[in-house]
């Protein structure tokens, strides 16, 4: 079984109809990781199977009674989370490092679970998928896109599907990482603009990073067609591969507007395409 | 006053909005959005830039390999063998290994999280933190870009709604919130408007990309009282412009009439 992430550094390129083109086409098992913002199951209508609560963190709690007021907590919290006026943790700010648990010379703190958002099992009309919701606002998302994506894992294992697709967050930072880890390739959906030509050169140099073999497809090519060979130009001298220009396509704005998916027309035949390029590679 | 441009979806057009909102009334922009900085291209001039740090555990030789500060990292971000060894890109800078070591056998040094540049242009000084590749978090980062903001700013947020969402916009006075209509774009922009309401915040929406055969958006906005600001056209020409890096000059009224509709 391979994982193939499905990223772009820049935001709203692509990815989601990406991702659910080629789950549309393949079956198999898809995992949805940009969990703070997640918009693959507006496309897949899934039958939830099964939910679990996340416990994404523990915090700090100053239990009153206990309190005599030192201030140390206060003191040493670097996330600026402990108020002085009659000292209360802001749940919003605590990091969880439990340092104020350590150190409270009263034993006043206590570390409690606090539910983060939601994990979901899910049946698509063309095979498996999990996904999440993160709690608006909320940390650790890294956290939680390992655990979607280890159970993705598994069912994929258990079903026995040749691939695991993995759609991702924008950015470079802990979900993305979290996203990448033990991946076999990422396929860095992007487009031809300023923007997208600098945000996939960072997202480039973090597959490096982490050793992920990356292929770069081109969404909306005709916007601006000296970008796109800009970016040809840049895998070819760079010795990345390049799986595909996609056109832009009126047609696939409405069908997104009325949900009418899986999509036709020629945006989604050469996402279609550029897939079948990764998948005889890999 | 600080305006923050967010969203829950990315590519919606939080930098078109940003760029043009921060240029056209001549306000500082800051570009919070550091995993992927783009204020850049859109605004030239003579840059300045130096190297933004966190603090992360250095192990020192009295080490002994005792383990305390394995146990109480929280972040999986130690482990001890013949003595500890600390990772850097896991840490949180919480100090608590440095504090609770009990040989002292530890001390907090300079790590690099990024690099903070300012660029001045005929009209603005943008000011935007870049992450060094392979950090996870974005925070530390944009809490010491925003040392630098006076009390009146743009600020670029970075999309989502999780925790480098809401430090961006946490000390705004107001959050545009840019959306565009597909079921993507409302879907995202409930979680937005969920996060930047718990914290208090007055807020509107831009509509990008208006024209969009979808109303949804400007009906939920209507349903739940939150203010149109305005709405900018799905057109070939901005997008165009967009990819080149170019600013909308055609827009300068609309701009002009955002800001003093908010401030």
């Amino acid at each position: 079984m391979k994982q193939v992430a499905v990223i772009s550094g820049k935001g709203g390129t692509g990815k989601t109809t990406f991702s659910a083109t080629i789950h549309a086409l393949d079956g198999g098992v898809i995992a949805d990781c940009d969990v703070d913002a997640p918009n693959l199951h507006i496309l897949l209508n899934p039958r939830i199977l099964k939910a679990e609560d996340f416990i994404g963190t523990k915090k700090a709690e100053i239990v009153q009674d206990r309190c005599s007021g030192c201030g140390l907590c206060y003191e040493l919290c670097r996330f600026g989370a402990i108020s002085a006026d009659g000292y209360f943790v802001d749940e919003k700010k605590c990091e969880g490092c439990a340092f104020c648990f350590n150190v409270c010379p009263e034993k006043a703190i206590e570390m409690r679970d606090v539910k983060t958002g939601d994990i979901y099992f899910s049946e698509t009309q063309w095979g498996y998928f999990v996904h999440a919701r993160l709690k608006p606002g909320e940390e650790n998302t890294g956290r939680l896109v390992t655990e979607v994506k280890n159970r993705a894992k598994k069912v994929a294992e258990d079903v026995g599907s040749d691939f695991l697709i993995v759609d991702a967050a924008p950015g470079v930072g802990c979900p993305v990482i979290a996203s990448l880890t033990g991946v076999d390739a990422a396929i860095i959906v992007t487009e031809p603009t300023a923007s997208g030509l600098s945000d996939m050169m960072r997202v480039l140099e973090l597959c490096e990073h982490f050793r992920i073999r990356p292929f770069v497809v081109v969404n909306k090519y005709d916007l601006n067609e000296d970008v796109t060979l800009k970016i040809e130009k840049y895998c070819s001298e760079n010795e990345i591969e390049f799986a595909g220009r996609v056109p832009f396509d009126e047609r696939i704005l409405e069908q997104i507007a009325n949900l009418s998916f899986p999509f036709s027309g020629k945006a989604a035949e050469k996402m279609v395409e550029c897939w079948k390029k990764v998948k005889e590679v890999l | 006053m600080r305006i923050a441009v967010a969203s829950g979806k990315g590519g919606t057009g939080k930098t078109t909005v940003a760029v043009n909102l921060a240029v056209f009334n001549s306000i500082d922009l800051f570009d919070l959005d550091v995993e992927e900085p783009n204020d850049y291209i859109f605004i030239k001039g003579e840059a300045e830039e130096r190297i933004a740090y966190r603090k992360v555990p250095e192990v020192k030789d009295n080490c002994n390999a005792c383990g305390v500060c394995k146990d109480v990292c929280q972040y999986s971000a130690i482990y001890v063998i013949d003595k500890a060894y600390p990772l850097p890109e896991l840490c949180h800078s919480c100090g608590a290994c440095v504090y609770l070591c009990p040989e002292k056998a530890m001390e907090e040094v300079d790590y690099q999280t990024g690099k903070i540049v300012r660029v001045k242009s005929d009209e603005i000084t943008l000011t935007y933190g870049e992450l060094t590749i392979g950090e996870a978090s974005a925070v530390f980062l944009i809490k010491q870009v925003k040392e630098l903001m006076e009390s009146t700013a743009i600020i670029d947020s970075p999309p989502g709604a999780s925790c480098p969402m809401v430090e961006s916009v946490s000390d705004a006075d107001y959050v545009i919130l840019v959306a565009e209509p597909t079921p993507f774009g409302l879907h995202d922009l409930k979680i937005a408007a969920e996060v930047v309401s718990e914290l208090g915040k007055k807020f509107g929406v831009v509509v990008n990309k208006h024209g969009l055969p979808f109303d949804g958006v400007e009906k939920y906005c209507r349903e739940e009282g939150i203010e149109v600001l305005g709405k900018i056209p799905f057109s070939k020409d901005i997008a165009e412009k967009y990819s080149r890096g170019e600013l909308l000059q055609d827009m300068k009224d609309f701009f002009v009439q955002l800001y003093e509709g908010i401030a």
